[in-house]
């Protein structure tokens, strides 16, 4: 199999399984085709397509007359959405280190968010568990924090953050800048 | 109204049964060029065209190790076609025909007071 073909499966990934019994032999044989020679990789446009049409297919999947329609897609893609949302705002926050906000929040958001990021990446492409895994993780880290009893999870952009500068410890990457640290805080 | 990649698929098998690869070249032929459908995009439109009965899947082979699929349009997949055809034919005459001598000229901007 040459790469070509290994990163053409890879793509097909976007797809659904079922799908992809049915018609992923033929998907490559045209990439295959489509593909200038001497490329590792499809051209941007099939790539962007192929993910598109995953998305569409998945999307599509168990299709039926509105009387039975299933719950199951719009659930899951909420879900998705509300926990890529606030992972996504975690980052933000976490990202703008400031002096008033203590270690926990900022090695919080930085480690978990991009966790749960991938997490939903990996249950849109069909693991299941990963969202009960990634569900969990949230309300763990949102619950485990006393003082974020109050806000919950869900307004991690209004969150209140510490303000006590006993509580306040740099991370490890400012304290090695000797010179940095030992500025006080115009803040505190 | 039909959306122009759908449209070309369809146009290009109006010659006769075609495989995906085919498709694309022949789409892009018909269209100068204009309409290069890719890997995803061709099977959505394939996909949603069986489903409606306008495409059906001829025949299956493997050449040289890989899947060939030839599609060819159905009746029904015509008839949808040309309606289409005609629509946008229509709508096209209103332009090309319309006499050109009694047009107003282009909208300019007049000219400021000095």
């Amino acid at each position: 199999m040459t790469k070509l073909e290994r990163h053409c499966r890879l793509l097909l990934k976007a797809y659904p399984a079922a799908y992809r019994r049915e018609r992923a032999e033929e998907i490559v044989g045209l990439l295959l085709d489509v593909t200038p020679e001497g490329r590792n990789w499809p051209t941007g446009r099939d790539v962007r397509g192929l993910l598109a049409g995953g998305i569409r297919a998945r999307a599509a999947i168990g299709q039926r007359p509105f009387s039975t329609v299933s719950y199951r897609t719009p659930v899951l893609v909420g879900i998705a959405t509300f926990l890529a949302t606030d992972a996504v705002a975690d980052l933000r926050q976490s990202a703008r280190f400031d002096y008033r906000m203590s270690w926990y929040w900022h090695w919080q958001g930085l480690i978990t968010a991009p966790l749960i990021l991938a997490a939903v990446v990996l249950a849109w492409l069909g693991c299941k568990r990963v969202y009960v895994f990634a569900a969990a993780w949230d309300a763990a880290v949102s619950l485990g924090y006393p003082r974020s009893w109050s806000a919950g999870s869900m307004t991690s952009l209004t969150r209140k953050r510490p303000l006590v500068q006993s509580q306040y410890r740099p991370p490890s990457f400012t304290r090695s800048a000797g010179h940095l640290s030992r500025q006080r805080s115009p803040v505190c | 109204m039909m959306r122009e990649p759908t449209y070309f698929v369809l146009a290009s098998l109006l010659q006769g049964p075609l495989h995906g690869y085919a498709i694309v070249k022949r789409a892009s032929e018909l269209s100068g060029g204009r309409v290069r459908l890719s890997a995803g995009t061709l099977y959505t439109a394939l996909d949603r065209l069986t489903a409606e009965g306008y495409v059906r899947l001829i025949s299956e082979q493997v050449v040289a190790g890989r899947l060939r699929r030839s599609y060819g349009i159905t009746d029904e997949g015509s008839a949808v076609l040309s309606a289409q055809a005609q629509q946008m034919a229509e709508a096209a005459r209103i332009v090309t025909e319309s006499d050109l001598q009694q047009r107003p000229g282009p909208l300019t901007r007049k000219a400021r007071p000095a």
